[in-house]
């Protein structure tokens, strides 16, 4: 007799409990067709959040990173068409040096060229890219090169006078041995083109290249500076034809300077040249960054929706399977509260 | 045998089948109440050959119920963490909705990569001070929601502590109820039935086990072993706390004088709300609050740089919920983000000076060490120990769900069986309600024909 009782709560109780874990499923399920993603990712996954939420830091850092990387390469490219331009201008002055016809009125002529280059020179090595100055190094925020007459020309002229008690221009130069000038060169001259001199009067770069993180773990230098043995050598000659008063020194002298500036002026391209080189490194370390950045960027992203997702169709299917089951529990319950004794006695 | 002792028989039958109809129609009343059991009378026969009800009984089964309380306690246990813990788990989000202290965690690095990149920017420095100041933000909520918790969670204990204190003083009523009607031998049914629905009330915030002894008398002791009620009820205190700050500690439950939770309890409860509450009062929300006061206490110390220094807090103990973004490098509060920049570097004062942001990170990723209490590994990076915090939390809410959802069924399957067991079939009484009709109609009936008999006897005479 016990065995077999059944109280009346318990049997119309029965289908009401699944009903209420039916229906709990079946909201989460819902979410889960819409979003393909679990309902409740943290308890779908338990310790695994951690993971799929370091992952996500790590997408978010590739993302930024590559987001910056854009600027690294504008910053390159516009670099190496500033470089290609002062390339060109030290090239057109090699030309006219070479062709240089004897003569003091072609002298001027040239000198007038030089001074011009000079300027686009320094215009060039203060371009900048949305405030910052290209060629500044780490001190970006201001113009890293004097124009040469706001300077450096009164430096040189000073020099010269210092040395050859005649000032530039002045007829006394004339009177100046090419064994004086090729002196000056090497040794006074020079000198206004390496440090300190060169800090003081033409350049308030810094030495340092910025460092820009190309990738999570990489770091190379993404900029030049106008303090580079390249830029140097290209001022120095263009200063030697533009500063000296050519015009006005002898034929012999003139030809230590104009021999001594070809020389600079020409290994200047070279070293422009390899300036260019080392930064199309940076271009391509850059780029070859980015590309494995892409990679992995696809790859977290994968992860992530690895980790995250549930399956819509799984969903669908068990949504279909617990409509039935609940249509059949309405049912029932129904059925069961209409059974009852009293409709048949 | 005489027509006397069949009017006598007819009688008893009568006034036994009243007493049963009575009891069916209690019964009926009875079938939607959970705590009620069917009851039913015992007959005897009697020495004339008749009927009498000797006892009232009601349909029992001891191991059932006892699987039943037990049950209710541990289901109701699970419960209360697994909501401490949803609480908590609010702190993490979704991890696509990147609101967990890790999260920001990561916004601030990528932010300082960005700022790293373009040191000349200071619209990339703003925007790494504004995640500093997210994730700040972030993390003092965090401390101050756990903070609340914790008081929610004393309050639901000593609410947990009223109510057992109420049921206990009711128990006692209800019992000496039971125990005064066995010894007069009266119906203790009704008593009885209250009595059980007050235990299964009780063991919802804290778990018993009972003793029934001599008269149905009944003893209640703590899952523990503590005495709850013998003879009379013990009493269950708590001192309460109204504001929890990162070092609060909260009281403990005593019962008859002893603590049933915390460490230093020598017999723990181990079921029942109250206990759930404590277990995240005590622990998990303790737990947590570390995490959190470890996250943010090195973080300051890894972007400490002087004037530089990217946060400030309070000191020990509340790390998490003093956290602040240091006013030197934030532009809003009177600072300049090239502080952050420079921090105590950058002499010549260069616009694109990136060392000191690249060594940020470089610090982020190295490895420091934490409080081994935080359950997390005592050397990792933070960020390892952020989104570590993230997966313990989750992991421990995923196993609690798991575990209430297994209690609850065993619940609802043991509250089954005891329903199959002792509750009230309905069609079953109405199917004995008209057998007892029948027998009523037949017992007076017979009386009638007595009467007849006696009647024509009389004539005769």
């Amino acid at each position: 007799m016990q065995t077999s009782y059944i109280s009346t709560a318990a049997l119309r109780g029965a289908p009401r409990a699944e009903i209420l874990r039916i229906q709990n499923e079946l909201t989460d399920r819902s979410i889960e067709v819409a979003t393909s993603r679990h309902a409740d990712v943290g308890v779908s996954l338990g310790t695994g959040t951690g993971r799929t939420v370091e992952t996500r830091m790590d997408f978010a850092l590739i993302e930024t990173l590559r987001v910056s990387n854009a600027s690294a390469t504008a910053r390159l490219s516009q670099t190496q068409s500033a470089l290609t331009d002062i390339e060109e201008v030290s090239s057109e002055m090699l030309a006219s040096l070479v062709a240089l016809p004897p003569g003091s009125a072609s002298a001027r002529t040239l000198e007038i060229q030089a001074i011009s280059s000079l300027d686009r020179v320094a215009d060039r090595l203060n371009a900048s890219d949305g405030g910052s100055y290209l060629f500044g190094g780490i001190n970006s925020d201001q113009p890293p090169f004097n124009r040469f007459d706001t300077g450096p020309q009164a430096a040189v002229e000073s020099a010269f006078l210092a040395r050859f008690g005649v000032a530039v221009n002045d007829p006394g130069a004339a009177a100046i041995t090419a064994v004086d000038m090729a002196d000056f060169l090497a040794n006074a001259f020079a000198d206004l083109f390496n440090d300190p001199a060169w800090g003081a009067t033409w350049s308030s770069a810094s030495y340092t290249n910025l460092v820009s993180r190309i990738d999570p773990s990489e770091r190379i230098e993404t900029s030049t500076n106008a303090n580079e043995e390249a830029i140097r050598k290209t001022v120095m000659g263009l200063t030697m034809i533009a500063g000296l008063g050519i015009g006005g020194l002898n034929e012999a002298t003139r030809k230590v300077v104009t021999d001594q500036a070809i020389l600079t002026v020409g290994g200047s391209i070279t070293d422009v040249v390899a300036l260019k080189a080392a930064l199309g490194f940076a271009e391509n370390a850059v780029q070859s960054a980015d590309r494995r950045m892409a990679l992995a960027s696809d790859i977290l992203e994968e992860r992530i929706v690895t980790t995250e997702r549930a399956d819509p169709v799984e969903a669908k299917v068990r949504i279909d399977l617990l409509t039935t089951q609940l249509e059949m529990s309405f049912a029932l319950t129904n059925q069961l509260s209409r059974l009852s004794i009293l409709n048949y006695v | 045998m005489s027509l006397d002792v069949a009017a006598n028989i007819a009688r008893q039958s009568l006034i036994a089948t009243q007493s049963q109809i009575a009891l069916s129609g209690r019964n009926v009343a009875a079938a939607s109440d959970p705590d009620r059991s069917r009851a039913y009378a015992v007959t005897a026969t009697t020495v004339d050959g008749g009927v009498a009800i000797t006892q009232i009984r009601r349909a029992e089964d001891a191991a059932l119920y006892a699987t039943m309380i037990r049950a209710t306690a541990s289901a109701a246990e699970r419960d209360a963490v697994l909501i401490g813990l949803q609480e908590l788990a609010v702190t993490v989000g979704d991890p696509q909705d990147g609101v967990s202290p890790a999260a920001r965690i990561g916004d601030l690095r990528a932010a300082i990569a960005d700022y790293a990149n373009a040191p000349d920017d200071p619209l990339f420095g703003k925007a790494a001070v504004e995640r500093a100041h997210d994730l700040a933000d972030g993390l003092n909520r965090a401390a101050n929601d756990v903070n609340l918790l914790r008081e929610r969670a004393d309050q639901a204990m000593a609410e947990g502590v009223g109510e057992v204190n109420r049921l206990l003083a009711e128990f006692d009523a209800a019992n000496t109820a039971v125990t005064r009607a066995t010894a007069l031998g009266n119906d203790a049914t009704m008593d009885l039935d209250r009595r059980d629905g007050i235990v299964s009330e009780l063991s919802q915030y804290l778990g018993v086990t009972t003793l029934t002894r001599e008269n149905n008398d009944m003893a209640l002791f703590t899952d523990g072993g503590i005495t709850l009620f013998d003879k009379e009820a013990r009493s269950v205190t708590m001192q309460r706390t109204t504001v929890f700050t990162a070092a609060t500690v909260g009281g403990t439950v005593f019962v008859d004088g002893l603590p049933i939770t915390g460490d230093d309890a020598p017999m723990p409860s181990e079921g029942g709300s109250i206990v759930g509450w404590a277990s995240v009062r005590d622990t998990h929300a303790v737990t947590y609050r570390l995490q959190l006061d470890e996250i943010a206490r090195t973080l300051t110390e890894v972007y400490d740089d002087g004037v530089g220094s990217l946060f400030v807090n309070a000191g020990p103990p509340d790390y998490a919920g003093t956290l602040a973004v240091n006013p030197s490098v934030d532009p809003a509060q009177g600072g300049t983000v090239e502080n952050l920049r420079d921090g105590t570097g950058n002499p010549s004062g260069f616009a694109a000076y990136s060392d000191r942001l690249l060594q940020l990170d470089d610090d982020l990723g190295a490895i420091a060490a934490f409080d081994p209490n935080a359950e997390l590994g005592a050397n990792t990076t933070v960020q390892s120990f952020a989104s570590g915090s993230v997966g313990w939390l989750e992991g421990l809410r995923s196993t609690v769900t798991g575990q209430a959802t297994t209690e609850r069924a065993i619940l609802a399957r043991a509250s089954d069986a005891l329903s199959r067991a002792t509750g009230v079939n309905m069609d079953d009484e109405f199917a004995q309600q008209l057998e007892i009709e029948r027998n009523f109609a037949a017992s007076s009936r017979l009386l009638g024909i007595i009467d007849d008999m006696y009647e024509s006897l009389l004539r005769i005479a």
